[in-house]
């Protein structure tokens, strides 16, 4: 492809950079990359809690965009649609998850001389910077531990920032349905952090 | 007489009630609102994960393969649709040259 087509798509919309990938300009492919690698990142780790599976789903979402290019038509926001795409990999890899089972390879109870090591962290904070961070942490913690269907419409809404429509588009559920989830998940969250977060400190 | 004032006192304490009741559903509604717009405010503020720095590379040779892989699915399926075309055997260079 020449370089003033290159640059002619790198100006192009979304959408209209995926009607030329599917038209074969396989640049294009690069350009969906660049601009959906942060945004697919934040969402799949806040709905994960782990780097390793969110590198992996971030791959195969794009690696899925580009083997079902062909199925995608413009009734949705590109965005949309690997929102749709990502979230039906994670559900996936979660429920496969659920069906392992885990063996834990902590100290021996049994054996006094087996024992964990506790690391000290020497890294001093002030205790308002040590609060604030513990909040963080409290906060990400207890989003993980929302139910599934809660989670993902309250990290699509309030971290993500996407409409209810979106949402409802991504989640393939009814926008009250989508409304309800989220207000009740708020609900869930405050419950679960109680006060630990302190409004002023976040 | 002493009816009347009954009744209208009574009125007055349902009114008041009423009045009351719907002061506290009030209440509990901003609750409910604040709480919840309290916590969609500290989840805004969440740190961004973003990407790694390597993360385009590694995808870009993610995609290499992904369309080799492609160019090859495509021409094995071509090849069997195309019978009178026969591949030159594979030499076995052990047996050729040893």
């Amino acid at each position: 492809m020449e370089s003033s087509n290159i640059s002619a798509l790198h100006q192009m919309s979304d959408e209209d950079v995926m009607e030329q990938l599917q038209n074969g300009a396989v640049q294009g492919f690069d350009i969906i990359v660049h601009r959906f690698k942060d945004r697919l990142h934040n969402f799949l780790y806040r709905y994960t809690h782990n780097h390793e599976d969110c590198e992996d789903l971030v791959q195969e979402t794009f690696l899925r965009v580009y083997r079902s290019r062909h199925s995608y038509q413009r009734i949705a926001k590109l965005s949309t649609w690997i929102y749709t795409i990502a979230l039906n990999l994670a559900k996936t890899m979660y429920k496969k998850k659920q069906r392992m089972k885990l063996f834990s390879i902590h100290a021996d109870e049994s054996d006094p001389d087996d024992r964990e090591f506790v690391i000290t962290d020497t890294s001093i904070l002030q205790d308002e910077e040590l609060h604030q961070k513990n909040s963080v942490k409290e906060l990400e913690k207890a989003l993980f531990e929302l139910n599934d269907d809660f989670r993902e419409v309250i990290v699509l809404r309030d971290i993500q920032q996407l409409s209810y429509e979106e949402i409802a588009d991504i989640t393939g559920t009814a926008m009250g349905t989508v409304k309800s989830r989220i207000n009740r998940g708020r609900v869930q969250l405050q419950e679960l952090i109680g006060d630990y977060v302190k409004s002023e400190t976040i | 007489m002493k009816k009347d004032t009954y009744h209208t006192h009574l009125n007055k304490e349902q009114s008041c009630f009423s009045e009351y009741r719907q002061k506290a559903h009030n209440s509990e509604s901003m609750i409910f609102n604040y709480s919840s717009k309290n916590i969609a405010q500290k989840l805004s503020k969440l740190p961004t994960i973003k990407a790694k720095p390597n993360f385009e590379k590694k995808m870009a040779a993610l995609f290499a393969l992904e369309l080799e892989n492609e160019i090859h699915t495509r021409n094995s399926e071509w090849l069997n649709h195309k019978k009178s075309i026969k591949l030159p055997e594979l030499i076995d260079l052990q047996k050729e040259f040893l």
